[in-house]
């Protein structure tokens, strides 16, 4: 296991793709942050972190997810996995080592960019009203999305390697997310809805914002959690029975 | 004898098609095994499953005395390389680059090797170039290297010399002769060009329709080997008629071409076919060899 971390991580600071995903990520962070009009009647510095919360509804999934999802797919085009399984190591032990990497690499790339626009909003902008708890809780929300969405990225790089799996993912993603949304509108009371939005990165982050302290966030981080392990779970049994050629 | 890799009665299905139908092998500790089969035996089924990239549907694979089924596979897997297929490898990075992360992926604690083995696969002078500016032969190499990581005992090698040109080929048969004499490595190596696998093989495995119909040493085959006279005539179908007619042994090689297993009177023969208006055109003593033994066994257009 150790073995297969070092390599993964290795291979992730030498791929292109991850130092793609960091500079898009941070670019697209903050030129959405400081070209947004504040909302009215809210100081700047509120405004603009509530922009950069609805933001990580287009940068998780499309930019964090979707490079680590080439990442996980260049093992299967090259049959680079071959060489992994030939050598004796476990399958499972692929399957997390690659959930491992995958988590550090998102929570790096989410922490460089948010982190470094945090700050600047703290220093510079006024941010009166900004309620820390609210702030703690919102950032805790991302975390578990961030975590959710990477381990189903993987979960369909497995069942669908390639390029193929990356649009699947696309389009999923933005399926989710306009499904929840207009479930959200139309049926406000309804359980089953209430438990997959918390369960499902697109339902999770809907509606989040740092003015307000969401419904029940302990049910959503719980729900999160237990999505991913859920993903983990199915993704090494269908990982294991995978015939590779 | 001590075996590296058996198996018996190994099965392997694809929904309605069995690729492995009951297949059982024995390769010697420090052989070569020649896989000999046509497209679709189930050679490279059989190789993909010996690497773990697939699991059998039923019967029992044991490498170096682990059964597929117990968690000491995955040791025993630890002393194994393989090339399955086209050669595993990251077309973003140098041939280097490359074998550094094979030694990480083996947790190897340096790099200590790396050189020698570009050089002993003819990569040495490749420098930044990578690997998907390669050429096929270059991969083939390069997946080699990869292969021999780690210092292997049992090298699976699946049709290693495709894309080669004429001098790769010869690199390649020298470096398994090599690395089985010096090393003493075990090697299976599957291969469509059956000349090339007899100059090096010290043992063969007989694939057809996913059941092993053979396995024999090279010097059982030797012995196999049937002598012949090969004929060439005006009119094949006359010969085959006049054979028959004798109940001689015999294999259509061409459309003017006939190996006759047997020490025929040519005079006589000749006289019977001239009734026929067929004249002998050739007549040569030929051993048969791995290509003639092979189609004898699979079948083809052989007749008693």
């Amino acid at each position: 296991m150790r073995n297969l971390l070092r390599s993964d991580f290795t291979r992730l600071w030498k791929t292109k793709s991850f130092y793609i995903a960091l500079i898009t990520v941070t670019a697209i962070v903050y030129l959405c942050v400081f070209f947004s009009s504040p909302a009215e009647g809210l100081p700047k510095g509120l405004s603009l972190c509530n922009t950069l919360c609805s933001m990580a509804v287009l940068m998780v999934p499309l930019v964090v997810g979707g490079a680590y999802m080439l990442f996980v797919s260049a093992e299967y085009t090259g049959g680079a996995i071959r060489n992994k399984l030939i050598v004796g190591h476990r399958r499972e032990n692929v399957y997390f080592s690659w959930n491992l990497v995958g988590l550090a690499d998102g929570l790096f790339l989410m922490a460089v960019s948010y982190g470094s626009v945090a700050l600047f909003i703290a220093l510079f902008a006024d941010t009166t009203g900004l309620v820390a708890k609210n702030v703690i809780v919102a950032t805790v929300i991302v975390i578990c999305m961030l975590i959710s969405k990477i381990c189903m990225s993987i979960l369909i790089s497995v069942i669908i390697p390639g390029a193929k799996g990356m649009l699947f993912n696309y389009v999923l993603t933005y399926a989710l997310l306009m499904f929840f949304v207009i479930m959200y509108d139309s049926a406000p009371d309804n359980k089953i809805v209430d438990i997959l939005a918390r369960c499902f990165p697109e339902g999770q982050i809907t509606g989040l914002n740092v003015m307000t302290m969401p419904d029940k966030p302990w049910l959503t981080i719980v729900c999160a959690l237990a999505f991913s392990v859920l993903c983990v779970i199915l993704g090494t049994d269908v990982f294991k029975k995978k015939d590779l050629s | 004898m001590e075996y590296v890799l058996t198996t018996e009665g190994l099965r392997k299905s694809y929904r309605n098609f069995n690729a492995l139908n009951g297949l059982s092998m024995h390769v010697p500790k420090g052989a070569i095994y020649g896989f000999v089969g046509k497209n679709g035996a189930g050679k490279t089924t059989l190789i993909r499953l010996a690497c773990g990239l697939q699991s059998p549907t039923d019967g029992e694979l044991t490498l170096y005395g682990a059964n597929h089924r117990d968690s000491a596979i995955h040791e025993a897997r630890k002393r194994i390389g393989a090339v399955v297929e086209t050669p595993s490898i990251f077309p973003s990075m140098t041939a280097e680059q490359n074998l550094k992360h094979q030694y990480r992926v083996l947790g190897l604690p340096n790099f200590d090797g790396i050189k020698e083995l570009l050089t002993l696969v003819g990569l040495a002078d490749t420098g930044s170039k990578k690997a998907e500016q390669f050429s096929l032969g270059m991969r083939q190499r390069l997946g080699i290297a990869i292969a021999l990581c780690g210092h292997p005992d049992f090298m699976i090698l699946d049709e290693p010399i495709n894309g080669l040109d004429p001098q790769g080929i010869v690199d390649v048969r020298e470096l398994i002769l090599k690395l089985n004499r010096e090393q003493g490595i075990t090697i299976l190596i599957s291969s469509h060009i059956l000349d090339e696998l007899s100059r090096i093989a010290t043992h063969y495995g007989f694939i057809d329709g996913g059941r092993i119909v053979r396995e024999m040493s090279a010097d059982e085959l030797t012995g196999a080997c049937r002598k012949c006279v090969s004929v060439r005539v005006t009119d094949v179908d006359a010969l085959v008629r006049e054979l028959e007619r004798r109940g001689t042994e015999y294999t259509v090689t061409g459309t003017d071409s006939v190996d006759i297993y047997a020490q025929p009177n040519i005079t006589e023969l000749a006289l019977a076919l001239w009734k026929d208006k067929c004249e002998i055109l050739t007549c040569t003593e030929q051993d048969e060899n791995l290509e003639g033994f092979f189609l004898s066994l699979v079948g083809g257009e052989s007749h008693a």
